[in-house]
């Protein structure tokens, strides 16, 4: 038994903040203590707890991928006090960190599958772990499907991986917004309309979808209409959460704790739950 | 291990022994009712003819706030400092058996994954509980519905019977005889033994039989009326999840100040609006139906999906603080209905 405080946050530098979006951010950190910068590592989906002394603590998921070492990336959209801490703060400023906290997607069962990475806006953060997990053990997977949509061009993140998405071998990149835009050559309408349009096989494939709850509601139906299993199916789920190591007990769906029993879930393990997320 | 008795007179030097040892905990009144608190002799205790105490040990166990640590900020960095850990140990005197089996449930919830909660075991593992049998349960109790620890206590180190001029004593772990030990006991003889069983037996007569809970639980219906009903009577104010010997949930919040300030958790509650509401606005416990449904769930059902145990131990603290008279023994008894008719 780990006898440390697990309340106690490992300090960490921002070293890196990326400008997505008008309302997102990508913040790159370090840990301060070099053993645990050498040591530390993490699995794609899972996530962790971002101190900001003097506000409190959230939760964002990892969007960085483990196989990329020695730093941690997240992504977070201002939205109430900490994210708007976040928002505020320069690169050089010291964080806490609390990860990695718990599961992830369980990408040995992927392997030799063709994968559906199915997006909304900052719901790509989770997705973007995997997918350069994934592409970074490019031999272990068959095809690597991304459908990346959001409300305008101004509102995806991650543009700047973009080429590297599309340039990857045996990789496709679909990009859609809500609506029409001048100088937009890529798709217009929903994710799960587009989904419709693109018609993934579920042979041999896998599909992983994050964002807005509709999105998913939609992107869920259409998938199974397409033919998809529910164990074919995964999604990263988003609970309050205030401890995230299943003690405070607020992240509950019937007996399962999305912090330590998820946040990652297949469409079949939720249809096992009861209707309350 | 063998029993002991003790005279009421020879009462309180045992307990003066054990205030020079330990820091002791024991009931006393406060604002006219009886909770736990630290105490330096027999004088201060309400022991005798003790009703159910109004609040149970949860705070000596999980404080209502608590810090968990301090910092201070220095231009671009931060200093973390552990909060100093308790040094002494610590005996409780006059625990009740409901209140002694809760911290098998809390222990499970707060170890059960990793990492576990270090400051509830530090605590844990430096205090011992001498028990109090309950000679004159409440009207609320039920709980042999839910458990036999009344006549079979758990995680007590001594178990005392009020035998009107004199205590049995039943010493249940080493440490117990140890504090034993500190007292002037003699063994028990038939006598003693014979009157222990006639108590607990009376004890016994007034209080309900075991219920079958946990295997009606696992059918409950998610939809039952009772919800709604629920719904329309409670008023959200926590005052059963409050005073819920076996309810452990907590917020964490900070207080700031200018170069320094502290993180600490605080007890809350799934009966609050807010436990649940999401930055974006989403809430999947939004109204009270849920609510009530998830406390309700939370120690009849989850927990023995989770734990393998019920999450609660009949104390019925929340049946009579309820302002409104919610009684879960009700609810209870309509979720069953259904779950046997099933
Ligand atoms: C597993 C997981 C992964 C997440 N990943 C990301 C991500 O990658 N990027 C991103 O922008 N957002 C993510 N979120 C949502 C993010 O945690 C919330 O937007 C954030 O907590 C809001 O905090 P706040 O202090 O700004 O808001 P406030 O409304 O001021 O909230 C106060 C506190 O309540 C809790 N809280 C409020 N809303 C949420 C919520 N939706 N989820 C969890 N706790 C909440 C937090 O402790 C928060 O500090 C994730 C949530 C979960 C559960
Ligand atoms: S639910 Fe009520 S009866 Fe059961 S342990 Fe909690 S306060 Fe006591
Ligand atoms: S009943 Fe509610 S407040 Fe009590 S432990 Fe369960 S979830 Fe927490
Ligand atoms: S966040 Fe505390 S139990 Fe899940």
């Amino acid at each position: 038994m780990r006898i440390e405080n697990p309340y106690i946050p490992k300090l960490a530098t921002i070293e890196k903040i990326i400008t997505e979006t008008w309302d997102t951010k990508t913040f790159r950190a370090v840990f301060k203590d070099e053993e645990l910068r050498e040591s530390f590592t993490y699995e794609p989906g899972q996530f962790q707890e971002v101190s900001v002394f003097g506000v409190g603590e959230a939760p964002f998921c990892l969007t960085s991928s483990p196989t990329r070492k020695g730093f941690v990336e997240f992504s977070v959209k201002k939205i109430g006090s900490v994210t708007s801490a976040l928002h505020e703060i320069d690169e050089g400023a010291t964080i806490g960190i609390r990860a990695p906290l718990g599961n992830w997607f369980p990408y040995e069962e992927f392997k030799g599958k063709d994968l559906w990475f199915i997006g909304g806006g900052i719901g790509m953060a989770p997705l973007r772990s995997l997918l350069n997990f994934c592409l970074d053990n490019r031999k272990d997977y068959g095809k690597v499907n991304i459908i990346y949509g959001a409300r305008s061009s101004g509102d995806l993140c991650f543009t700047y991986e973009f080429d590297e998405w599309q340039n990857s071998p045996n990789t496709e990149l679909f990009l859609t917004i809500d609506k029409e835009e001048e100088r937009w050559n890529k798709n217009v309408g929903f994710v799960p309309a587009y989904v419709m349009d693109l018609k993934p096989s579920p042979k041999n494939a896998i599909a992983i979808t994050c964002g807005p709850p509709i999105m998913i509601k939609f992107t869920l139906q259409n998938l199974k209409e397409l033919g998809f299993e529910d164990n074919q199916i995964w999604t990263t789920l988003e609970m309050k959460m205030k401890c995230g190591i299943g003690k405070c007990g607020r992240c509950n769906i019937g007996p399962k704790y999305v912090c330590v029993d998820g946040p990652v879930f297949s469409y079949a393990q939720l249809k096992e739950l009861p209707p309350e997320y | 291990m063998e029993a002991k008795v003790i005279s009421k007179q020879d009462l309180a030097t045992w307990i003066d022994a054990l205030v020079k040892q330990y820091e002791v905990i024991a009931p006393v009144t406060e604002d006219g009712v009886v909770v736990f608190r630290q105490v330096s002799g027999l004088s201060e205790m309400t022991i005798e003819g003790m009703v159910g105490p109004a609040k149970s040990l949860r705070e000596h166990f999980t404080p209502p706030t608590e810090t968990l640590f301090d910092y201070k900020l220095e231009d671009l960095s931060a200093e973390v400092i552990p909060p100093e850990n308790e040094e002494r140990h610590r005996v409780i005197f006059g625990a009740r058996a409901c209140d002694a089996a809760t911290l098998l449930y809390v222990g499970a919830v707060y170890s059960n994954v990793e990492p576990i909660d270090t400051a509830y075991f530090m605590r844990r593992e430096k205090t011992y509980l001498v028990g109090l049998f309950c000679n004159k349960p409440a009207w609320s109790c039920f709980c042999t519905e839910v458990g036999d620890f009344l006549t079979n206590p758990v995680a007590m180190d001594v178990y005392l019977t009020d035998l009107g001029n004199r205590y049995y004593a039943e010493p249940l772990t080493p440490k117990g005889e140890e504090l034993i030990g500190l007292g002037n006991f003699r063994p028990a003889d038939e006598n003693d033994k014979v009157a222990n069983e006639e108590i607990r037996q009376k004890a016994l007569e007034r209080l309900p039989k075991r219920a079958e809970h946990e295997t009606a639980c696992l059918s409950y219906d998610w939809d039952h009326p009772v919800w709604t009903e629920l719904a329309k009577k409670c008023l959200s104010c926590g005052a059963c999840a409050f005073l819920c010997p076996t309810c452990h949930c907590f917020d964490i919040q900070e207080h700031p100040k200018l170069k320094k300030g502290s993180r600490y958790r605080c007890w809350d509650t799934c009966q609050f609006e807010k436990f649940t509401l999401m930055a974006s606005g989403h809430n999947p416990r939004e109204t009270r139906k849920e609510r009530t449904r998830q406390r309700v769930f939370h120690k009849f059902k989850y927990s023995q999906e989770r734990y393998c145990m019920l999450g609660c131990v009949g104390c019925g603290r929340c049946i009579a603080a309820c302002p409104v008279n919610i009684d879960i023994r009700r609810v209870l008894e309509e979720l069953e209905k259904t779950a046997v008719a099933k």
